[in-house]
């Protein structure tokens, strides 16, 4: 369970969020949407323990704030929106960097079974900066996976948190990374995804919270957060849901939830 | 411009207490290297305790470079030619990086000391004029090969 409980952060003098309550629970997605700037990312930053705010936060019954980094990191990755990468690393020393941070550190074929749930078999001696952004993207999730590889443990549920993940790739590739979400939250872990694509979010996500306007607009299934109503006032403009485009649209959308 | 002239073995005596323990610490800060190479905040998620890498590596550099300097006088091109010689070669791995930067540094400055000693005989050339004349050719020829893989 990672619960945040009355969490308000200040960047400056500006409260970015105020009295935030957020839950999320193993075995579930749970997706943050919103507006540009409502705190999605500031909200994941704190979750991680990157931000200090002020309030309870918890992670399987530990307090975020207090522990050490080298304890979280056993419970939890964290795939940021961007990674920069100074130096050649080649895309299998990235992987088992994270590989070495978490508790499978011991097993030398989860990088290549990582490498290979991304999609990227084969690219381990390849020069990561070599690589287009999509695939230096999956390398990185391909790393966050290594360290939390498996979704549970004696310990308890491992978490993915996950900042915009699907934000540089292409339909198809949107698709696998959520089917890796799925799959993972299905084996007992815990996933909380930034999210922009409110389509995939309702494909996806079990449970939906709503930032905007300093706090939560709403929190439940996606059915009951992402209304006509709610998304409107959260996004400054008038927005209806299950209401087919115009005839001179175009919308390719996944027929099922299992496309890959 | 620096030499290494005035060698002895008392001034090696002052200068190993701060540069052995440096050279025994280093792969020690390796892991921490490597995931700070993902950048702060992902070596924080990653378990890195990234202050405590911080200023320790800080003040292993500044204690081996002080010594050195105080003995050898400043040298330059050596410090930054080396790893990233290294790094085409073996990879930027530090737990590699790290000692092998610290044996090729101290083969290329005796090689450049040979040199510095021998073209202007019996006078001996200052040893950072070797390293600069040989030094930047190298450093500019890696930059402008593999500026895309270095990420420079």
């Amino acid at each position: 369970m990672l619960t945040a409980t009355n969490l308000t952060i200040h960047i400056g003098q500006r409260a970015i969020l105020t009295a935030v309550d957020f839950q999320a629970r193993a075995g579930a997605i749970t997706a943050i949407v919103g507006p540009n700037g409502c705190g999605k990312t500031t909200l994941m930053r704190a979750l991680t323990g990157e931000v200090a705010g002020v309030g309870d936060l918890s992670l399987n019954g530990v307090s975020v704030n207090g522990a050490r980094p080298a304890r979280l990191a056993a419970m939890r990755a964290v795939l940021p929106q961007a990674t920069p990468l100074a130096f050649p690393f080649l895309v299998g020393e990235v992987v088992r960097l994270g590989l070495s941070s978490g508790l499978s550190a011991g097993d030398p074929q989860v990088a290549s079974q990582a490498l290979a749930a991304v999609g990227l078999n084969g690219f381990a001696n390849r020069f990561y900066q070599e690589l287009s952004g999509g695939e230096q993207q999956r390398v990185q999730l391909a790393r966050v996976l290594a360290q939390v590889w498996m979704p549970a443990g004696p310990d308890g549920p491992r978490w993915l948190l996950l900042d915009e993940p699907v934000a540089s790739l292409d339909i198809g590739h949107q698709l696998m990374v959520m089917n890796i979400a799925r799959a993972y939250a299905d084996a007992g872990g815990g996933v909380v995804a930034v999210m922009h694509d409110l389509n995939l979010t309702a494909m996806f996500a079990d449970t939906v919270t709503l930032l905007g306007e300093g706090g939560v607009l709403g929190s439940g299934r996606p059915s009951d957060v992402l209304t006509d109503a709610l998304l409107s006032r959260a996004y400054h403009c008038a927005l209806a849901v299950n209401t087919p485009p115009a005839d001179r649209n175009l919308c390719p959308r996944p027929t099922r939830a299992t496309a890959a | 411009m620096g030499s290494l002239g005035g060698a002895s073995w008392q001034k090696i005596a002052l200068a190993a207490p701060l540069i052995l323990p440096v050279l025994l610490l280093s792969p020690m800060l390796a892991r921490g290297l490597n995931m700070l190479a993902l950048g702060e905040a992902s070596a924080l998620h990653a378990g890195v305790e990234v202050e405590q890498i911080k200023t320790l590596t800080i003040l292993c550099v500044a204690a081996a470079t002080g010594a050195a300097v105080a003995v050898a006088g400043g040298i330059g091109f050596i410090g930054i030619v080396v790893p990233h010689l290294l790094r085409l070669a073996v990879g930027p791995d530090h737990r590699f990086l790290l000692p092998n930067a610290a044996l090729l540094g101290a083969i290329l400055l005796v090689g450049a000391d040979i040199i510095a000693r021998l073209v202007v005989m019996p006078a001996e050339l200052p040893i950072g004029i070797v390293t600069a004349v040989l030094g930047a050719p190298v450093f500019l020829y890696i930059l402008l090969r593999s500026r895309g893989i270095l990420d420079l």
